[in-house]
């Protein structure tokens, strides 16, 4: 340890002469995801997946409503409380809660699984609770679902040592609200971009909106 | 066993001939200067702990000029330096800040999130005594105005407890501190920036803000009768209260006279909403709703709130410097003056032989929005005067020429639309705010994003690299962590960093002032207070002005002009907050008369 014999001005204390912090322009180069990356359904029945979990899920508000060609679609609507209660009285339809839950399959792929969810043990089903417990099986290893239509749940399968082994660590480098956002690409409803929604407008009994353009 | 140094603290250790851990325990009531009762000094490089009280509390044992201060919440300490005569620490390292710097946004700010156990047990140190423990021994502390041997003692013993758990903080924190930024040298220096900032607020805090004592105490005592008075007059004109109580079924017929039912937001119950914030933005354009507001400033209260004073006749608290996640300060509303309603600000009064001069950054918020992102456009409209206006002309919404006089209502459409694109809001909050068709909101908005394209290229960059990094930083590393809330809507993002470089400038200009022995008697957003002779009044305003030139100079590169306001007898107030005063001193001489008519006659 230093004695004050050793003592010396090691350091410059001007502020005024520190490198500043951040700065837009010295963003490193870094991988680029955009909405084709990241899927918006559960994984499909044959990808080993692993599930984040670094951040717990958060659950998100969805409402159904028809595209131009009548074809129905989910929309996950974002904003303040008062903006989704102005929204429950403008559209018809019934909204429902879904848990968003980021997962990473074994080639690299990133998805949200909307998983849905019950308020109480009494509605709960065996698909509701199949599905929960292999998210939280998922949170520690590699796992795959399939759909078990006889048995009314999921089938959880566990890849066994070798092929764990083989499947190696998983890293979530893509951060989970970003791939919330790119997951829905255009089927988010938040204040701003509320207007520009055709399915929306039509619900609202009205046209779309002339909207000058540069 | 001493500690093995990393790079920071061996840094530090070479630095700086002292690194000394300090507490100290004391009293405080609401308003006044807090009374020492004793104080722990460890020396890091020496080990030696030095246990002060009684008279031993007068001596400083290390200089300020060559030591290292390190502690927990030093603007604690700092007061008690003043208290003692020390003056203020040259430099300084406060874990606290230092932790709010290092998770600002990552934790919640809940209470206690931030305390030196919860805090410790981040860094996984459990040794700490319990909650309920210190709960005990500061009440111990604060309950008694003399102590027995035993119970001074304990005092002691529990001081010196806090420094040995600070000292294991200060080792721990540390590490963290090089992972967080590998320029050490630069992380030493703002760190000792943002340290020594919590502590000059101290300064601040002790001289407090000058009231006209006399007035403000005989308002208080006579607040019942005057709350009683004002709201049976106005509920004659508003009709919202039902035998001195909130009536929600009149408040909705209210809004609905007013034609504002639509608009209101309304709570999870379905009632219309009644907090401060929601009343403040109908207020703004509704007079009835700005009674309404008044009320509520009288209803169910036993005083005015907005002002601790203490027996020398200043209002005093807790600044609460970094209380934001701007890095802003965070008074307490009931507290401050300049976080209650503006009306009682006229309260507000120097001393004979002295002004008061409040002196703001003329709209700080664009002046650092063009100087951060350059943007040539931005600037050359805030150096016009009027950037609403020339946004305005710009946009073609008014003919070359226009002012504030000739079209006062585009102005302020184009005023609200351009601070709300700073914000962040969009097309349709922006419709509700200016009850305008969400198409014609959207153009607005394209308008000024087509007008300042450097600046929106700027703020679109920005946005991005904390999606990305998941936080931001200022240039003097005061620092955020977005969460997925924000990261999902990042338009709530936009406007930190505007605001939380705002308060780097109001920091280095507090510092300069202190240094420079002004007395600054508040903080207020992008403005101070300061307290100052009557002589040598221009040499000295001169002197404060160049000091918050510099101040902003130094952080964003520009010199953003101040406005000075000389306030020589109380700070009165303008419009409609001067009318709201003029009301309720009507109501106050009223009552004064009523009591002097009913007082006893006085006898010999």
């Amino acid at each position: 340890m230093p004695n004050d014999t050793n003592l010396e001005n090691v350091i410059d204390l001007d502020l005024t002469k520190i490198k500043a912090y951040d700065n837009p322009d010295d963003l490193p180069a870094s991988k680029l995801y955009t909405a084709s990356s990241v899927k918006a359904e559960k994984p499909g029945k044959v990808e080993w997946f692993r599930v984040r979990n670094d951040e717990p899920p958060i659950p998100g508000l969805f409402i159904s409503l028809q595209d131009a060609e009548g074809l129905e679609d989910k929309y996950l609507v974002y904003g303040s409380d008062s903006f989704q209660n102005h929204l429950k009285k403008l559209l018809p339809g019934t909204f429902t809660t879904r848990l968003l839950v980021h997962y990473k399959n074994s080639i690299g792929g990133n998805g949200i699984w909307p998983v849905s969810t019950f308020k109480s043990e009494k509605y709960q089903n065996r698909w509701t609770s199949s599905a929960m417990e292999a998210i939280t099986l998922a949170k520690k290893r590699w796992t795959k679902v399939a759909a078990n239509m006889s048995a009314g749940c999921y089938t959880i399968w566990d890849p066994g040592l070798t092929l764990s082994g083989k499947l190696g660590e998983v890293e979530f480098d893509l951060p989970y609200s970003k791939a919330i956002s790119l997951a829905f690409h255009g089927k988010i409803i938040a204040e701003d971009t509320y207007e520009s929604f055709d399915p929306l407008v039509r619900a609202c009994g009205g046209g779309i909106i002339e909207t000058e353009t540069e | 066993m001493k500690p093995k140094l990393n790079k920071l603290l061996t840094k530090l250790y070479k630095q700086f001939k002292h690194i000394v851990v300090v507490d100290y325990e004391f009293r405080q009531a609401p308003g006044e200067s807090p009374t020492v009762v004793c104080g722990v000094y460890k020396e890091l490089k020496s080990g030696i702990v030095i246990v002060a009280k009684g008279s031993s509390l007068n001596v400083l044992p290390y200089s300020f000029q060559d030591t290292l201060y390190v502690g927990f919440q030093l603007n604690a300490e700092a007061s008690c330096f003043l208290e003692l005569g020390f003056g203020l620490p040259s430099y300084c390292w406060d874990l606290f800040i230092i932790e709010k710097k290092l998770f600002n946004g990552a934790i919640p700010n809940a209470p206690g999130a931030y305390s030196l156990i919860k805090t410790s047990e981040r860094y996984g140190i459990h040794d700490a005594m319990s909650e309920q423990e210190k709960i005990n021994n500061r009440d111990l502390i604060i309950n008694n105005t003399s102590y027995t041997k035993d119970e001074m003692k304990r005092i002691t013993d529990y001081c010196t407890e806090d420094v040995l758990l600070t000292e294991k903080l200060f080792f721990k924190q540390s590490a963290y501190l090089e992972q967080d930024d590998h320029d050490t040298d630069r992380s030493i220096i703002t760190n000792l920036f943002h340290s020594k900032a919590n502590a000059y607020t101290a300064k601040v805090e002790r001289n407090g803000i000058p009231i006209d004592a006399a007035l403000y105490n005989d308002f208080q005592r006579s607040f019942p009768e005057i709350a009683k008075d004002l709201i049976e007059e106005t509920n004659r004109e508003l009709n919202v209260y039902v035998e001195g109580k909130f009536n929600h079924i009149k408040f909705a017929e209210l809004l609905a006279r007013e034609k504002l039912t639509d608009r209101w937001p309304k709570t999870k119950t379905g009632k219309f909403k009644t907090d401060r914030k929601t009343v403040y933005k109908f207020s703004v354009s509704n007079t009835a709703i700005d009674l309404f507001r008044l009320c509520q400033e009288f209803i169910g209260c036993n005083n005015l709130k907005g002002y601790q004073v203490g027996s020398d006749g200043r209002s005093r608290c807790y600044l609460n410097m970094f209380g934001q996640k701007t890095g802003r300060t965070n008074a307490s509303p009931a507290k401050y003056p300049f976080g209650a309603p503006r009306w009682a600000r006229t309260f507000i009064k120097p001393d004979p032989d002295k002004v008061l001069a409040y002196i703001d950054y003329r709209s700080q918020e664009p002046a650092i929005q063009f100087s951060l992102s350059a943007d040539p456009e931005l600037k050359a409209a805030y150096e016009t005067g009027d950037i609403y206006m020339y946004t305005a002309i710009k946009a073609g919404a008014v003919p070359k020429g226009s002012s504030k006089k000739t079209h006062p209502q585009i102005r302020e459409i184009y005023k609200l639309s351009f601070l709300a694109s700073g914000y962040g809001q969009e097309a349709f909050g922006l419709s509700k705010v200016l009850n305008i068709h969400i198409a014609e909101a959207k153009k607005i908005l394209s308008e000024i994003r087509a007008a300042y394209t450097v600046y929106y290229k700027w703020i679109d960059a920005w946005k991005d690299k904390a999606i990305i990094t998941k936080r931001a930083r200022t240039k003097y590393g005061w620092q955020i962590h977005f969460t997925p809330n924000e990261i999902i809507n990042p338009r709530s993002m936009l406007n930190w960093p505007i605001q939380s470089h705002g308060s780097e400038i109001l920091r280095v200009a507090m510092l300069d002032l202190i240094d420079k022995n002004i007395e600054l008697s508040a903080l207020v957003h992008d403005a101070v207070m300061v307290h100052i002779p009557k002589a040598n009044l221009k040499e000295n305003i001169l002197k404060i002005k160049n000091i918050m030139l510099a101040a902003s100079e130094q952080v964003i590169g520009y010199r953003i002009p101040v406005d000075v306001q000389i306030i020589r007898s109380h700070f009165e107030q303008e419009g409609k907050e001067k009318d709201k005063w003029n009301f309720v001193m009507g109501k106050y001489y009223q009552t004064k008369e009523v009591q002097l008519q009913t007082a006893p006659p006085a006898t010999n």
